[in-house]
């Protein structure tokens, strides 16, 4: 086999990969059944105690990949700098901030590792474009953490959670500031080197 | 190598890429109906100063001590203080939801203070919750002044006590008055400033070492501590003010 045909095979393998990983997820049919499902997912992977602390993260990685939307979290933290960011930027930046995100998100999770979700309230808001999903955690002590998510209703994708607030503090909120003053003095460099810095915090 | 750049760049090729118009739209106009909420902060300096003290302080005083208090005090223990002060600070409550003419709530904590206090042992376990559905409502002075339409004045951080504003100040300064303490030790010729901060500061090192992965959680879930830990206090002010 010559070199040339080896490294078209090399190329197609990597794009086929790739598609493979990018296709759109199975549309939501609503905002409250796409919480539900991905809450009573991730809280049976955590009850696995035949699971071991890896495959618990892969498999709830999937689930938040699927469940939130990476571009619109970045636009929701971001707000008006994300407009000043190259198209590139935008992807990376989604990228690495999912990826926070999704540590942020492992870490608290393995706190309430043998809880009961309950959908409090599910509200559709802007002609059925946003929705907020408010839900409760129960905790081993009986005491309830509200969580709650916030979804857009992704054309083609159906919907997505782009924020969520944990016990009254929201994602975005508490991120935007931060974040803003990242870029006013780094500029887009500035919040790449951040981001990954806390990454490998975890 | 060449195959993981390949890789990450068809990666990011393929990543989609929705429209930005609608969803901006849709999330200035949230934004505009819940505003980034915003606290004067003309003490910064000083403030970031004292916020190192305190993290210093909880890194290399109050962790080691929390660490060896989880490991020798049973979790029901630590719970059960925590139900105690709350039982026993309880006036506070119910005085503030009197203050901010909610009946209901009024009578539902005097009925745990009832109940807690009896079934409860002392309120050592919080029995209100399970038999009857009601739980904490966690009003005070400083909720009472939010909802009076008071602000924040300024935010602080003073050392040994961590975020505040103003406004909490005065409100803690009037829960003191509604606190047993302050009149069974002054009766009995004692300063109670001794015994009054002595249980705040069981009642909050208790509550730390009950969450102590959250406050050792501080530096990797935030860019920058100052910001996320005022940001942070700021919501929940809010949330508690709108309740």
């Amino acid at each position: 086999m010559n070199i040339k045909h080896q490294r078209k095979k090399i190329m197609t393998l990597v794009i086929a990969v790739s598609l493979l990983l990018q296709s759109p997820v199975e549309a939501q049919a609503n905002p409250k059944d796409t919480i539900e499902k991905a809450g009573s997912q991730i809280i049976s992977i955590l009850k696995n105690k035949s699971l071991k602390k890896t495959a618990k993260k892969e498999r709830i990685s999937k689930i938040f990949y699927e469940t939130f939307s990476r571009q619109r979290m970045a636009q929701a933290a971001l707000r008006s700098n994300y407009k000043k960011l190259t198209d590139l930027q935008k992807k990376e930046f989604a990228k690495l901030f999912a990826r926070f995100i999704l540590e942020f998100y492992l870490d608290k999770m393995e706190l309430y590792n043998n809880n009961k979700l309950i959908i409090r309230e599910a509200v559709e808001k802007r002609k059925g474009k946003i929705a907020l999903v408010k839900t409760g955690i129960t905790l081993p002590n009986g005491n309830i953490a509200e969580i709650d998510y916030s979804l857009y209703n992704e054309p083609s994708v159906g919907w997505q959670v782009y924020d969520f607030e944990i016990e009254g503090v929201r994602m975005s909120t508490t991120y935007y500031s931060q974040l803003a003053s990242i870029y006013k003095k780094g500029k887009y460099e500035g919040l790449k080197k951040e981001l990954k810095r806390l990454i490998k915090l975890y | 190598m060449k195959f993981i750049s390949y890789f990450t760049f068809f990666t990011l090729l393929t990543f989609p890429v929705y429209s930005e118009d609608e969803f901006s739209d849709l999330l200035s106009e949230e934004l505009e109906k819940e505003p980034v909420p915003e606290i004067a902060d003309p003490l910064k300096p000083m403030n970031e100063v004292f916020f190192a003290i305190n993290e210093y302080g909880f890194k290399f005083i109050l962790k080691p001590v929390a660490i060896v208090y989880n490991f020798v005090t049973p979790r029901f223990v630590q719970r059960g203080i925590d139900n105690s002060i709350y039982n026993f600070h309880s006036p506070i409550p119910i005085a503030n939801s009197l203050f901010q003419a909610n009946l209901s709530d009024a009578g539902k904590e005097t009925s745990r203070l009832l109940v807690n206090s009896t079934i409860g042992l002392a309120g050592f376990i919080d029995v209100a919750d399970p038999l009857l559905g009601y739980k904490r409502t966690n009003r005070d002075t400083d909720q009472t002044l939010g909802k009076a339409g008071f602000g924040w004045g300024i935010y602080g951080h003073p050392p040994l006590y961590g975020p505040g504003s103003i406004r909490e100040v005065f409100g803690v300064g009037a829960d003191t008055f509604f606190k047993p303490t302050t009149y069974i030790f002054w009766s009995s010729g004692v300063i109670s400033l001794y015994y009054t901060l002595g249980i705040y500061a069981m009642k909050n090192f208790n509550s730390i070492a009950m969450n102590l992965e959250l406050y050792d959680n501080l530096y990797r879930d935030s860019f920058d501590p100052y910001d996320y830990v005022k940001s942070a206090y700021i919501q929940n002010n809010l949330k508690k003010t709108e309740r």
